[in-house]
């Protein structure tokens, strides 16, 4: 009967604090909880008197399977329910909850089942108690629990002293609270001998619960800077209030004899623990209904009740029922024979649990796919104006303003290839002294580290060394495979120009043409990244079932989308050509550089198709110049290169490579290291015709 | 038999109503408050 008002005592105050903070219901409920503790240790006594007189490893399990089957099993049910509806299902936090750890010595600032320091509180009880009791069986009880509540009490005032958060936690964390059912224990031993009447017993209760509120007070206005002190006493208040409660209680219980109080204390005491665990999420649920606080009040209250009851009928009963029971005599096979049947119907519950979640959340996931196609989808295979557009997921880093980028630590070794790693560069520099900062950007040409997976050297490490004949100086290379000159424009701004560069070089070449025509900022790779990301985030839900999630969410309001269908916006349209765009952003690169006091060039790197590289149709099987990709190629560069003609920070090597026999290129965009060196070269000496390399 | 089945169905009728409810998003009511 008690042990159901006292879980009402804590679920009704805790929905009313939903509505808003009330120290008169937040006092409730801590004192019903107190009363939970008084009332374990004295429920529990019988036990734990036997485990004491039959002291043998054998009941010692017995004794904490009883407790866990009827305890930690429910418990684990709720943790892993509230842990799914918060998305923290197998987070850290969860895994020391489900241990009883994360309350241990301290509270958790935040925390997704608020109640569970309690249970821990309890369970680390039976822990201690057994073992305790096991260990001294030769002593007796009462010198067992009145030594713990000493080295408890012991353990309070060290706290007090070591512990900066001690009066935050010592309400609640488990090692300051086990002496609080521990009392229970000593009130059910020593209840023959102190049997006080009604009357003493309702003085207690009111004297206790008197005391405890000044007490507190004086806490709260820390009177005569002695809070702590005053804390400390009130905490022992609440246990004394308690016990006067618990036995006031049982005083009273002969006065309720009728079959009707006997059946609803029957049912109060079988739903109070499922009625504790499930509490929380049900009124939390019941309260985003958006009800008022009666109607919240009693549907909730109602539903939790209900909700308790059929599971403590269908599930909780069951494991109650089939506990082992204490051997008292010499039968230990027939014991050992009822565990077995307990391990295997737990192992069972276990699987099938996980089978029908798996099963769900496969069916949940074909179903949304089946409603709702993916992004990518809508824009790479129905057909629409992207078509088959490079999709090639490029690196393992994402970028959120340029798509994507190399990550911070690679897996091989650049050094040997001449390349040391920077945030957002390749580096070749001097070890010491003032040197002229070259900042070189670029596509997959330049790419330092493209260029050490094909175990070459990159074009940037060759113009280093060039440069490094005239004038000491360093070369940062921040170039990325896929980048075009929009992109670099960007990171020019972006991690460039901050670094204060004496000179600024990018390479331009066929990438120009990788972009969604409409959309000049927007290269293929770029819209390939930004759709994987938006696949990622498919489900606005994270966890182990995130597809079951997605249905009920998609269930519960069919405006929530669980695939995320937001748009990709490419920038403003236009219908600048390759060609113009480059010029804009050229122009614009040599402009903000300008502005920094850094001086840039662009320069049009070789490439198959333009010029007449002598091994061209031998080596790459070239038949057509009349394809597609090559008309295309060779527009570009025809207007680029008449471009560059005209302006005085452009440098067109795209042509040296002219009548050479030579094995130049990796593939047909891509130059190899002997092509690169000559590109570096020819570079270095248009930047010294420049008059570039000087400071 | 009929019982347990209405039961269950009960049960399972309010846990997912806890999560229509709840689930998915991170509730941060759940995540501040300390009992």
């Amino acid at each position: 009967m008690l042990r159901g008002l006292a879980a009402l005592g804590v679920a009704v105050p805790h929905i009313i604090l939903l509505f808003g903070h009330s120290v008169a219901w937040e006092g409730v409920s801590i004192i019903a909880v107190e009363i939970f503790f008084a009332l374990s240790g004295y429920v529990l006594a019988p036990q734990v008197i036997k485990l004491h007189k039959y002291a043998s490893r054998y009941n010692l399990w017995v004794f904490f399977f009883r407790r866990w089957i009827r305890t930690v099993t429910p418990y684990v049910i709720a943790v892993t329910l509230i842990a799914t509806l918060t998305s923290n299902l197998f987070s850290s936090q969860f895994l020391t909850k489900v241990l009883f750890l994360d309350t241990f010595i301290n509270v958790p600032a935040t925390d997704f089942f608020a109640i569970s320091w309690s249970l821990a509180v309890e369970e680390w009880y039976y822990v201690t108690a057994a073992l305790l009791v096991f260990t001294f069986r030769k002593s007796k009880l009462s010198t067992i629990f009145l030594a713990a509540v000493t080295v408890l009490f012991a353990v309070k005032l060290l706290g007090i002293v070591f512990d900066d958060n001690w009066s935050v936690a010592v309400r609640r964390a488990t090692i300051y609270r086990l002496d609080a059912i521990a009392f229970g224990f000593l009130m059910f031993l020593w209840q023959d001998r102190l049997s006080p009447s009604v009357a003493f017993a309702s003085l207690a209760t009111l004297a206790s619960t008197g005391l405890t509120l000044l007490l507190l007070w004086g806490f709260k206005s820390n009177a005569y800077g002695l809070g702590e002190l005053f804390m400390l006493l009130a905490i022992y208040c609440l246990s004394a209030f308690s016990l006067s409660v618990v036995h006031l209680t049982k005083l009273l219980n002969r006065y309720f004899s009728s079959p009707a109080v006997k059946r609803a204390s029957r049912f109060l005491g079988a739903i109070s623990y499922p009625v504790y665990l499930f509490h929380l999420p049900i009124a939390y649920a019941v309260h985003r209904l958006g009800y008022g606080l009666p109607a919240t009040l009693v549907f909730a209250a109602g539903l939790i009740v209900l909700f308790a009851w059929l599971f403590h009928e269908q599930i909780e009963r069951h494991f109650i029922d089939n506990r082992p029971s204490y051997a008292t005599g010499p039968d230990l096979k027939a014991a050992h024979d009822q565990i077995t049947p307990i391990f295997r119907a737990g192992f069972g519950i276990a699987v099938s649990a996980a089978a029908l979640l798996a099963v769900s959340e496969i069916a949940s996931q074909t179903y949304l796919k089946s409603i709702r196609p993916t992004l990518a989808y809508s824009l790479f295979y129905e057909g629409g104006e992207l078509g088959n557009r490079q999709t090639k997921n490029l690196f393992e880093a994402i970028d959120p303003i340029l798509g994507y980028a190399h990550p911070k630590e690679l897996a091989y070794d650049t050094k040997e290839f001449g390349v040391s790693i920077a945030p957002g560069f390749g580096v070749h520099r001097p070890k010491q002294g003032d040197y002229l900062k070259v900042y070189a950007l670029g596509g997959s040409t330049s790419d330092p580290y493209i260029a050490v997976k094909n175990n070459e050297r990159p074009w940037t490490y060759h113009l280093y060394t060039e440069c490094r004949k005239v004038i000491n100086c360093g070369v940062w290379n921040g170039a990325v495979g896929g980048f075009g000159s929009h992109q670099e424009l960007i990171k020019l701004i972006r991690d460039v120009l901050p670094e204060r560069p004496d000179i600024v070089v990018s390479l331009h070449g066929p990438n120009e043409l990788n972009r969604i025509l409409t959309s000049p900022f927007t290269t293929g790779y770029q819209l390939t990244q930004a759709t994987k990301q938006s696949e990622d985030s498919q489900l606005w839900f994270s966890g182990w079932f995130p597809n079951v999630a997605g249905l009920v969410a998609l269930v519960r309001d069919s405006n929530e989308r669980p695939f995320a269908k937001r748009d990709i916006f490419m920038g403003h349209r236009n219908t600048l050509s390759p060609f113009d765009s480059w010029k804009r952003n050229i122009s614009m690169m040599q402009a903000v550089s300008a502005v920094w006091g850094a001086r840039y060039y662009t320069v049009l790197q070789p490439i198959v198709g333009v010029g007449d590289y002598g091994l061209e149709k031998d080596v790459f099987g070239y038949t057509s110049r009349n394809d597609a990709y090559y008309k295309n190629v060779a527009e570009f560069y025809a207007l680029a290169r008449a471009h560059c003609a005209t302006i005085g920070y452009c440098i067109d090597v795209s042509q040296i490579f002219n009548g050479s026999n030579e094995m130049l290129y990796r593939d047909i965009r891509h130059p190899n290291e002997a092509g690169n060196k000559l590109i570096a070269h020819q570079v270095a000496a248009e930047l010294q015709k420049k008059g570039a390399f000087s400071k | 038999m009929i019982k347990s089945v209405a039961s269950w169905s009960i049960m399972i009728f309010v846990v997912a109503f806890m999560f229509a409810m709840l689930g998915g998003t991170t509730v941060e009511i759940f995540q501040y408050k300390n009992f």
